[in-house]
């Protein structure tokens, strides 16, 4: 009896893949399972085996009695859902139902991508307030009250003493005031200045600073670290030039720049005919910043550059506004 | 600061042995920027000098004259539409054939039945300023007929420099071609201070004196007599105005010059206008009140550095001169000053009069103290040679005494040692003395005398970076750093810490994306009305000088922008929207920094997925939104998720629909039906699905070190139990008694149905329920499980009145 019921099974399997539409499974439940089917005959004989098998024939029919019911559902929802033709073919190139593609926005794509690269450089990654002193923020990267650099660092000011930071640049010192040389950090975060919005302006920016003190730092090393790390984010053939800059928390100061990822340096309208893109500003730590922090400038010596995450993220992903970071187009947002 | 530099004047003080592209390229390689390159005016091809001998109305029409013109012997009939051309006036004439700066060729023309053979330019028509306002008036003796660029120029190169806060010796011509020289090596050419002096004596005409020496260490002065105060020659007018500085009178553009052309700002007052012939340099009372040369009544406080005469405050020092002295056309004698004033008093006045000048600007930065008296000669000769007059004999100079030049050892293993370089003593030397720096050797190292107009150099530091930028950027190899290894433990630990706070911020987003969401980045600053809504208890952090009162407030939620997504995406046509923003807020406390708590925000509107063939999605609801709120901590590996209703209030939802997640039994944040006080205020109509979580605690939870489990051993039974319960039993109320009453071997318990209506009383439901039950140890008897069964069903029945359903 149990060969039977597997028997009827397996053939009711195969004419349920078969049913063409939900009369056809009507067909087939009556053919096995009705009154007078052939698996309800056969349960109904399972009394007139020996007692000791009864059990075991029951399970197994009960079993095929189970498989045969979900197979018709199954069935049916296909049926009924009209994915598949009178034969049976399905179409496969009816759409299907994709699940809800989410994204991460590009700013957190450039931020991983950069502390992805900086980690692998042997570089923590530190954090710090956005609502910085003033002390953090200016005077301690040697930035007086009555310095005129100030003008070009435009300010919100929460009191006469706490700013909106204008710039990663505070959590140096923080760090360093923490811990001892060693240091080989970056500082990834939100930043403001006091401007009034335009086409190039905004004023929200992403930065991430990077600092890196120990014993005989050079800035040739800055340079070629720098290096490294243009060329991992945008390809092996990426060149970085330093020109004279001036910060008054490193000396010497420099801007530098990535020769254009878009036309490789000949000049096009993304690079305004230069060939090379203007990223930030770097340089060697000012002694004077090692005043602040009590490290020894004869003993220690340091580098620290800063970027623009919003610039690097327009270059990689070929964003040509910085408004697309903050407005949220979700039809711009969800994906390329 | 930018200055502008017209290449022709430049080079009255150096050669420039490159073409305009590569002397570019070069200035900005070593640290000067230029910002832009510009042509003014050009070879006036066809334009001459025209005398106007007379002006007649234009017949036809009221706002034309008709004029007759000499062009050198030829008289041209010219029809001119300004109003300030008179007879007797030189002025530059397009003739037939010339091309204006437009591009407009001139032709011979009909003007309302009158004809015209040429035409009478004003400074935009010769590319000159933008001033159109009417014709130019050429100096009076210009000769008729004579081409026009004789007395203009050719076409002029104009550089826009500009100048970091760190080089004020770079604010004038003589410096920045003291820079190309020390890349040319070429000769400098200063101009001379040096002056014919004929009048009496200074001292018996002026005096001066300064009462705040600190504010002002040195202080110049020198006397013109019987100057005639006029126009400008051409070249003056011409040089100043191509730098960007508009011509006021001869004297005026004089002292401009002399500050373009040496850095050196000038003031000249009308001597016979000072009380007592005299200066007094002191700070201003408070609320002094004064009257700048812009006409702008100010009140002055002590902050304030004051020129004055015996009487009353004549100047601001650095910043502007006064109503009341200035020079008219009146003006016989001129008293010349030129002063070195301190540059943070300067900045002070500046900040007080809320007024930056091209003097205040050059004194913030720094002045060279050795300059003044350069500068006051140059200036008195050239207002002797332009207005007339005669220079007084002598100059007055109150100065305190002068610092020597500071000195700096260089160590040449300091230079290599910062720079990564390998120079040596002598190279490091040559280069630092074409930026005419004194050098001397001193075993391996160098002595450097700093001169007077570089006190931005005042460290070892100071001169590396000069020797730098000369020696190049682009020489220095670069070389990889190797990452140190502090091998404490104490530095494992932090470093341990950091890297599981960025993979927590990492896996957070990446979960959210992965569960369909797309992630949204917002300002920090709104209005606080908007965290008002949202948050009425806690005050906002605000901003002292906001932008715009929307932009005044820090936020202290992430909803509020968050819904300002969701209502600019649904007015544009977005009606599915499931997006999150992961980031900080700000919450004030008693004193100090704000707390800048990391905030997770979830929000959903709209269908559960997008439309499809197969038949419609369904709203989203709060069980789509719950599911998700559990699955997120879940995810992040945190033990016992559960929700629990909310019991305070939180504004920001839906009393009825609100839900609190707890994880481990902390609370870890809130979700829910957004209220419709707070939809209407953002002019949201379809409901929005929101939750909030405190990222803080969550990762604080979380833990990505998740034991796996060995398979089971022995077999698992399952039992169904449906039951009828009231309403007002909840399901979290029914599993509590499912897992008090079974203990260790419940495995597993789901809710597989809910059910109401038919068969079921009006105040009641049916809800079922799959255990399934297994021991680690033995088989579990049915006997065993039955007996478990019938206790969770007895204790239902007696707590919750609960029925079991045939
Ligand atoms: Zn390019």
């Amino acid at each position: 009896m149990v060969q039977e019921a597997e028997a009827i099974e397996a053939r009711a399997l195969e004419e349920i893949a078969r049913a063409a539409d939900p009369s056809d499974l009507e067909e087939i439940r009556i053919r096995y399972m009705g009154k007078n089917g052939d698996l309800t005959r056969v349960l109904r004989s399972v009394g007139k085996a020996a007692p000791e098998d009864r059990p075991r024939i029951g399970q197994r029919v009960n079993q095929a009695k189970k498989t045969i019911g979900e197979a018709l559902e199954v069935r049916r929802a296909a049926c009924e859902a009209g994915g598949e033709s009178a034969a049976g073919a399905l179409d496969v190139t009816l759409p299907g139902r994709p699940p809800p593609l989410g994204s991460k926005h590009p700013l957190t794509m450039i931020r991983e991508e950069v502390t992805e690269i900086f980690r692998d450089m042997g570089f923590s990654v530190v954090d710090g307030p956005e609502v910085e002193w003033d002390y953090y923020n200016f005077e301690a990267l040697n930035i007086p009250r009555d310095h005129p650099a100030r003008d070009t660092q435009d300010t919100f000011y929460l009191g006469s003493d706490i700013v909106l930071r204008t710039h990663t640049s505070p959590v140096q010192v923080r760090v360093m005031e923490q811990q001892k040389p060693p240091v080989r950090v970056i500082v990834p975060g939100r930043t403001y200045r006091h401007e009034n919005p335009d086409a190039t302006h905004a004023f929200t920016f992403h930065q991430c600073e990077g600092l890196y003190v120990d014993k005989g730092v050079t800035m040739a090393q800055l340079k070629g670290d720098m290096t490294y790390f243009a060329q991992r984010l945008f390809g092996g053939k990426v060149k970085v030039r330093f020109l004279p800059d001036f910060f008054p928390f490193t000396e010497p100061s420099v801007q530098y720049d990535f020769s254009c990822v878009a036309c490789g340096g000949v000049g096009c309208r993304i690079c305004k005919q230069t060939g090379w893109l203007e990223i930030s500003g770097a340089g060697m730590v000012d002694p004077a910043v090692f005043g602040f922090v009590d490290y020894d400038p004869e003993v220690y010596t340091g580098y620290a550059f800063g970027m623009g995450l919003d610039r690097l993220a327009m270059f990689k992903y070929g964003i040509d506004s910085i408004h697309m970071f903050l407005e949220n187009d979700l039809r711009q947002l969800e994906g390329p | 600061m930018v200055i502008k530099v017209p290449l022709s004047w430049l080079q009255a003080y150096c050669d420039v042995p490159w073409p305009v592209d590569e002397l570019v390229d070069r200035l900005v390689l070593t640290g000067l920027e230029v910002d832009g390159v510009e042509a003014v005016g050009s070879d006036f091809e066809g334009f001459v000098v025209g005398h106007v001998e007379r002006v007649d109305r234009h017949p036809n029409a009221d706002r034309l004259s008709l004029c007759t013109v000499d062009v050198g012997g030829e008289f041209l009939q010219v029809i001119c539409g300004a109003p300030n051309v008179a007879a007797g006036q030189k002025v530059p004439v397009a003739r037939v054939g010339a091309v204006l700066s437009g591009g407009l060729e001139i032709r011979k023309a009909k003007i309302r039945g009158v004809e015209s053979f040429g035409m009478i330019c004003s400074e935009a028509e010769l590319n000159l300023s933008d001033d159109h306002e009417g014709i130019m008036v050429l100096e009076a003796g210009a000769v008729p007929g004579q081409p026009l660029k004789d007395i203009l120029g050719g076409p002029e190169t104009v550089l826009s420099i500009d100048v970091g806060t760190n080089r004020p010796d770079c604010l004038s011509l003589t410096g920045v071609a003291r820079e190309i020289t020390a890349l040319s090596g070429g000769e400098l050419r200063m101009p001379s201070g040096g002056v014919d002096e004929a009048g009496p004596p200074v001292d018996d005409l002026a005096s001066v004196r300064v009462d705040a020496p600190d504010d002002c260490p040195r202080f110049v002065g020198r006397v013109i007599t019987g100057v005639r105060i006029g126009p400008s020659p051409d070249w003056l007018k011409r040089r100043i105005e191509a730098a960007g500085i508009r011509s006021i009178s001869n004297v005026v553009d004089v002292t401009n010059y002399v500050m373009l052309e040496m850095g050196q700002p000038l003031h000249a007052y009308d001597l016979d206008r000072l009380a007592g012939r005299g200066i007094v340099v002191r700070r201003a009372g408070e609320e002094e009140a004064f009257t700048t040369l812009d006409g702008v009544d100010r009140t002055l406080d002590g902050e304030v550095l004051m020129i004055a005469d015996h009487e009353t405050g004549i100047g601001v020092g650095g910043v502007m001169g006064g109503l009341n002295t200035e020079i008219t056309h009146e003006t016989d004698r001129v008293f010349l000053e030129g002063a070195c004033f301190d540059a943070v008093r300067v900045r002070r006045g500046s900040k007080t009069l809320q007024l930056q000048t091209d003097a205040s600007r050059r004194f913030e930065r720094g002045m060279d103290p050795e300059l003044q008296g350069e500068a006051v000669g140059r200036a008195a000769g050239l207002i002797a040679e332009v207005a007339g007059g005669v220079v007084a004999e002598g100059m007055i100079d109150v100065r305190t005494p002068a610092a020597p030049d500071p000195v700096i050892r260089l160590r040449v293993s300091r230079v290599n040692g910062l720079l990564g370089t390998d120079l040596d003593r002598d190279e490091t030397a040559a280069l630092l003395r074409r930026l005419r720096f004194d050098v001397r050797p001193d075993g391996v190292d160098l002595e450097v005398r700093v001169p007077s107009f570089r006190r931005d150099v005042l460290r070892e530091v100071d001169l590396i970076e000069e020797v730098a930028r000369l020696y190049g950027y682009d020489k220095i190899e670069p070389a990889a750093s190797t990452p140190p290894r502090d091998d404490s433990a104490e530095a494992r630990e932090r470093e341990e810490a950091l890297r599981g706070r960025q993979d927590d911020q990492r896996r957070l987003r990446d979960t959210m994306a992965g569960f369909g969401f797309t992630e949204v980045v917002t300002h920090s600053l709104l209005h606080p009305d908007l965290n008002q809504l949202i948050d009425p208890s806690r005050p906002s952090v605000m901003v002292d000088n906001p932008l715009s009162p929307e932009l005044s407030a820090m936020r202290s939620s992430l909803a509020a922008s968050v819904l300002s997504v969701v209502r600019w995406n649904a007015n544009r046509k977005v009606r599915d929207i499931r997006i999150f923003e992961a980031g900080r807020v700000f919450w004030a406390k008693e004193e100090g920094l704000p707390d800048e708590p990391e905030h997770l925000c979830i929000a959903v509107t709209g269908q559960r997925h997008s439309p499809h063939w197969d038949g419609p999605p369904g709203a989203f609801d709060f069980y789509d939104l719950k599911g998700l709120a559990e699955a997120l901590p879940a995810r992040l590996g945190l033990d016992r998720v559960e929700t629990v209703p909310y019991d305070n209030v939180d504004p920001l939802f839906d009393a009825d629909r609100t839900g609190e997640l707890l994880a481990d039994g902390v609370r870890v944040g809130r979700f829910g039906a957004v209220a419709h006080r707070v939809l209407d205020r953002y002019e949201i109509r379809e409901p929005v699905w929101m939750g909030v979580i405190d990222c803080g605690v969550l990762f604080g939870q979380a833990s990505d070190r998740k034991a796996y489990r060995a398979p089971p051993k022995y077999p698992a039974v399952e039992r169904d139990l449906a039951i009828v319960v009231p309403e007002t039993v909840t399901h979290r109320d029914i599993l509590k008694e499912i897992r008090a009453c079974s203990g260790d071997l419940l495995e597993a318990v789901e809710l597989f149905d809910v059910y109401r209506g038919a068969q079921i009383a009006a105040d009641s439901k049916s809800m079922a329920y799959a255990m399934r039950f297994r021991s680690g140890e033995r088989t579990l008897t049915d006997t065993e499980v039955t007996r478990l069964q019938d206790k969770v069903l007895r204790r239902l029945v007696s707590r919750y009145r609960a029925e079991l359903r045939s």
